[in-house]
């Protein structure tokens, strides 16, 4: 086999010469080779093809000069000198006539690099027989994935998840070549051609005239769109940003560092997402009776749990910490409500991190879409919901019914999470309380700029050192909360008026800073844990009437 | 960090960035004036004189950037300017912008304006606050964007971006890998048809007269900044730590400019006049320079017992300039540069520039976000200490505080000098 790992690569071409051309598409389990051929902040999916080469025993490999990162792959391939047959392809940036006679130049040195390496001639009858037909789109409605290259297991979570199928628009997916018409069997004549051929393709965000990719998502059965950036690589975050602000479709950003999936927060999202599709069925209710219903929101560092009569009325809360295990602190959470039980629950909905493993739920539904169901329910000219918990923080934009139209979440770094506040009161010796409380009597404004949470500790640490208060330090690390916080509700596109939810709420300092990004007041319920429990709690309340309930 | 002065006006200026970035960029725009009347008349005793000149005329160019709109050409460090000098446009350099921004301690605001607006928290900070610093509306828009795929793939993303933001002409010059000839022609057709593209949305005519003058500056400078190395290879200076920024200015976006033709006669002049003999540790650094980190300074300004001798940005290529063949010229100039193609032609050209200088260790900065030069780390590292120079791949950003573990940093540099002391 010989690995490649750029649509533009002439893989009909290879084939012409007995090649068996693989894409390599796999996520890497760890970068530990890759990143001692080339550093830690690299192109994760660069870092992937390095790890897959020695894990699948590449021998051959043919690489399009496609970006930086894909780039200094072969340089360092080469410096190993490890590969049978390596060949870096230079893609132009241009697609004109000039640009075409230098892809037609380069393909005509690969025919002959790889003709030599292999012992074989060109065969225009094999050539052409490696143009496969454009795979047709489902008859039906359809998701699809776009944006940067999705790995295999990426592909198949989403596959997975969704009750619609989901096509590969990224350039993994989305290769078509058209076969010649009316050519002769003469290589040099053939090769002028596929070099226009190959740069006919709707382009990736690499190339410089980019407006055929409009082509990609004008379909009429396309109903949403995952968008997919890998850390460290940077090209489509630009184009993520200005299908934000054009497209009609539902949109769902996802990162990956192309590794097998960080499971709970994408899950979280996917299904997030299908819920404001109405792709996703109301949960059911399990069919027992009782006279109360219950939401409870298993989190990374409490369970919330809120009980509603069948009228609506909350008849009792608890908040609890959640402990290693979720369905531990779910038990907990009820054994904290004095009398009430899961068996005196006509219906209980789960939601939050650990809501797939809560052993006596009858329904699931993330956090996003009950957190914006339980803020309607508590501040109904809410259309924004800035929500910071211990592991991550979201901003939820919503429209006048109590529906999500936009959510935004924090990615895999802790900074600006409560977890972040927690581990940055332990370096300063505070109590969460004091913490919360200190912040607003600061008289030195200092910056931690630091955006990393490990950082943001040495950087901490450094300005103890510098006997700076700690009123004025946790001021500063307000301050990085409110700004981190600030951008995500920028890119959700938020509005106000503004509600904040989640342990944080209670942080006054924070609220201020906050506030004063945001150049709006935030309106805190009197128990900012609980939101996303009582939306639990009304979902489960909607399931006794659904027809899909008992 | 930046005097209590310099602070208090880039707070005052951070300000006004989100209610009236006219303003801001007013107080830019004079605080880059009043730097280059200060170069010229108050200039710093322990600075070489040259340098005073050089940062005079780049301040003078960033305050372009802030004037009046419609003006300036927005163009990428390696863009051969040649044809803009001999119409008379100014170039604008939004990475000198950057570091501009980061002495004058008003780039968050900007890295924050731009990662609002979607720019990834792992792209690099120069062109992250150069996005921030024309989406708030601070940088004035420009007459066109002119930029090179060459020397990374940030080039494509923010151009492109920043053209539509405008919504100004834009010219790409694409410069393929490979040094060849065809290369050259392919790169140097494309410069003909930029010059054309200037002229057609400029109104003005290219006098190949100009041109050739232009080139015979770009020539005379290259040869002038050849001796410089040659002299700098057998004296030692106590510099500033980012001196070699300027000369990295006066040989791209200013090269064909009379300044930088002075700029590097002077430096000839001035550094010819210093004893003979080399002494203390003398440092290759490969990439960017960190502007903003005083930690760094304190280890590498001015010092008696270490100095950085040159830097790989501006000696990427010192190939002649020749005047009766200027596209193609450019046009090779950018084929052959160190920055294109892969990265054993950069170790290799680290390698070069090392013993000319006879340098005693390298440092290979790893600019945050910096994907090609994060990749080629190891394989440089490693050519360089194959050749007997011991190199420190230092992680670090040029411009943002934020992505930096700065007391890490310090270690790191101060155990790679330690280690040098005791290899000599």
């Amino acid at each position: 086999m010989i690995g490649y790992t750029c649509k533009y690569t002439p893989v009909e071409l290879l084939s012409a010469f007995g090649g068996e051309p693989v894409l390599l598409n796999r996520e890497a389990a760890d970068f530990t080779r890759a990143e001692e051929l080339t550093h830690n902040h690299f192109c994760c999916h660069a870092k992937a093809v390095l790890e897959e080469c020695g894990r699948e025993g590449v021998r051959e490999l043919v690489l399009v000069n496609c970006c930086d990162s894909i780039r200094r792959c072969y340089d360092v391939l080469r410096d190993r000198g490890e590969l049978d047959f390596l060949f870096l392809l230079d893609l132009p940036h241009h697609d004109d006539g000039c640009a075409r006679a230098r892809l037609a130049a380069e393909l005509k040195r690969l025919a002959a690099e790889y003709g030599a390496c292999r012992g074989a001639k060109f065969d225009a009858a094999a050539f052409r027989a490696a143009f496969t037909p454009r795979s047709p789109l489902p008859v039906g409605p359809f998701l699809a994935v776009t944006g940067a290259r999705a790995g295999e297991s990426l592909l198949a979570a989403l596959r997975r998840a969704s009750p619609i199928p989901v096509e590969d628009f990224t350039c993994g997916g989305n290769r078509f070549v058209p076969p010649p018409e009316g050519l002769g069997e003469e290589p040099d004549g053939l090769l002028d051609w596929y070099a226009g051929a190959l740069l006919g393709q709707i382009p990736c965000l690499r190339m410089d005239a980019v407006g055929r990719r409009e082509e990609l998502l004008a379909h009429p059965n396309l109903k949403g769109l995952v968008y997919h950036t890998v850390k460290f690589c940077d090209y489509y975050a630009f184009e993520y940003e200005n299908l934000r602000k054009t497209t009609a479709l539902p949109l769902l950003k996802v990162e990956t560092d192309f590794t097998p999936l960080s499971a709970g927060q994408l899950s979280t999202r996917l299904e997030a997402f299908l819920e404001g599709m109405n792709l996703r069925a109301a949960p059911a209710s399990a069919g027992r009776r009782g006279k109360y219903v219950a939401g409870i929101d298993s989190g990374s560092t409490t369970t919330n749990v809120v009980v509603l009569d069948l009228a609506g009325n909350v008849a009792a809360s608890a908040i609890v910490r959640t402990g290693p295990k979720a369905s531990q602190g779910a038990e907990k959470a009820f054994a904290a409500l004095d009398g009430l039980s899961p068996a005196d629950m006509a219906a209980i909905v789960a939601t939050g991190y650990g809501r797939s493993n809560i052993p006596f739920a009858t329904g699931q539904v993330t956090e996003i879409t009950c957190h914006a169901r339980g803020a309607h329910r508590l501040y109904p000219q809410a259309r924004a919901i800035v929500d910071i918990g211990g592991q991550d923080s979201k901003v939820i934009c919503l429209d006048g019914e109590g529906n999500v139209t936009n959510f935004v979440m924090n990615d895999k770094c802790a900074a600006g999470t409560g977890r972040f506040l927690e581990l940055m009161a332990r370096t300063l010796e505070l109590e969460m309380d004091e913490m919360a409380a200190i912040g607003l009597s600061w008289e030195q404004e200092l910056t931690i700029s630091s955006m990393c949470t490990v950082f943001a500790e040495s950087e901490v640490v450094s300005l103890i050192a510098d006997n700076h208060s700690a009123a004025d330090i946790v001021h500063g690390l307000n301050q990085s909360v409110a700004g981190k916080t600030a951008a995500l509700a920028s890119r959700a596109g938020a509005k106000g008026p503004y509600m904040m939810t989640g342990g944080v709420a209670r942080n006054r300092g924070v609220v201020k800073a906050l506030e004063e990004r945001l150049g709006a007041p935030l309106w805190i319920a009197p128990d900012p844990d609980l939101c996303g429990a009582l939306g639990a709690a009304l979902f489960a309340l909607d399931s006794l009437d659904s027809p899909a309930g008992p | 960090m930046p005097s209590p002065a310099i602070e208090k006006l880039g707070r005052f200026i951070s300000r006004q960035v989100g209610e009236h970035p006219e303003r801001a960029r007013r107080l830019l725009h004079t605080a880059y004036n009043l730097v280059g009347v200060q170069m010229r008349l108050i200039p710093p005793k322990n600075v070489l004189p040259a340098r005073c000149m050089m940062q005079g005329a780049t301040a003078r160019s960033m305050a372009a950037g802030l004037g009046k709109p419609g003006r300036a050409a927005c163009v990428n460090i390696f863009l051969p300017c040649e044809l803009l000098h001999a119409l008379d446009i100014p170039p604008v350099l939004p990475e000198g912008l950057s570091c501009y921004l980061v002495s004058t301690a008003a780039e968050r605001v900007f890295v924050e304006a731009a990662e609002e607006r979607g720019v990834p928290d792992s792209y690099c900070s120069y062109h992250k606050i150069l996005l921030g610093l024309a989406e708030t509306g601070v940088m004035a828009k420009p007459r066109f964007v002119l930029n090179t795929s060459l020397a990374c793939d940030a080039n494509q993303l923010t151009f492109r971006r920043l053209a539509r933001f405008w919504d100004v002409p834009h010219f790409t010059v694409d410069v393929p890998f490979s040094p060849a000839e065809d290369s050259v022609a392919y790169v140097a057709e494309q410069l003909r048809a930029m010059g054309d593209f200037i002229q057609a949305h400029t109104g003005r005519t290219l006098s190949e007269d100009a041109l050739r003058a232009a080139m015979a500056r770009s020539r005379a400078t290259v040869e002038g900044y050849r001796r410089y190395l040659e002299l700098r290879a057998e004296r030692h200076l106590s510099d500033e730590m980012t001196s070699e920024m300027l000369s990295v200015f006066a040989v791209h976006p200013m090269l064909g400019s009379q300044a930088a033709l002075e700029y590097v006669e002077r430096l000839c002049t001035q550094v010819a006049a210093l004893p003979e003999g080399r002494r203390g540790k003398r440092l290759l650094w490969l990439h960017t320079l960190p502007h903003w980190q005083d930690s760094l300074r304190a280890l590498l300004n001015f010092r008696e017992d270490v100095e950085i001798v040159g830097s790989d940005m501006t000696l990427d290529t010192d190939l002649l300039p020749d005047p009766e063949h200027p596209y193609e010229s450019m046009a090779r100039r950018l084929v052959s540069s160190s920055f294109n193609g892969g990265a054993a032609r950069r170790a290799e050209r680290a390698v070069e520039l090392a013993r000319r200088l006879h340098a005693d260790g390298a440092v290979y900065f790893c600019h945050w976000g910096c994907k090609q030069t994060s990749g080629a780390a190891q394989l440089v590292k490693g050519r360089l200490e194959e050749a007997g120079f011991p190199t420190l791949v230092l992680d670090g950003d040029g411009c943002d505080s934020g992505n930096v573990n700065d007391g890490q940093m310090v270690t790191r540099l101060q155990a790679f000098l330690e280690l040098l002391e005791g290899a000599k």
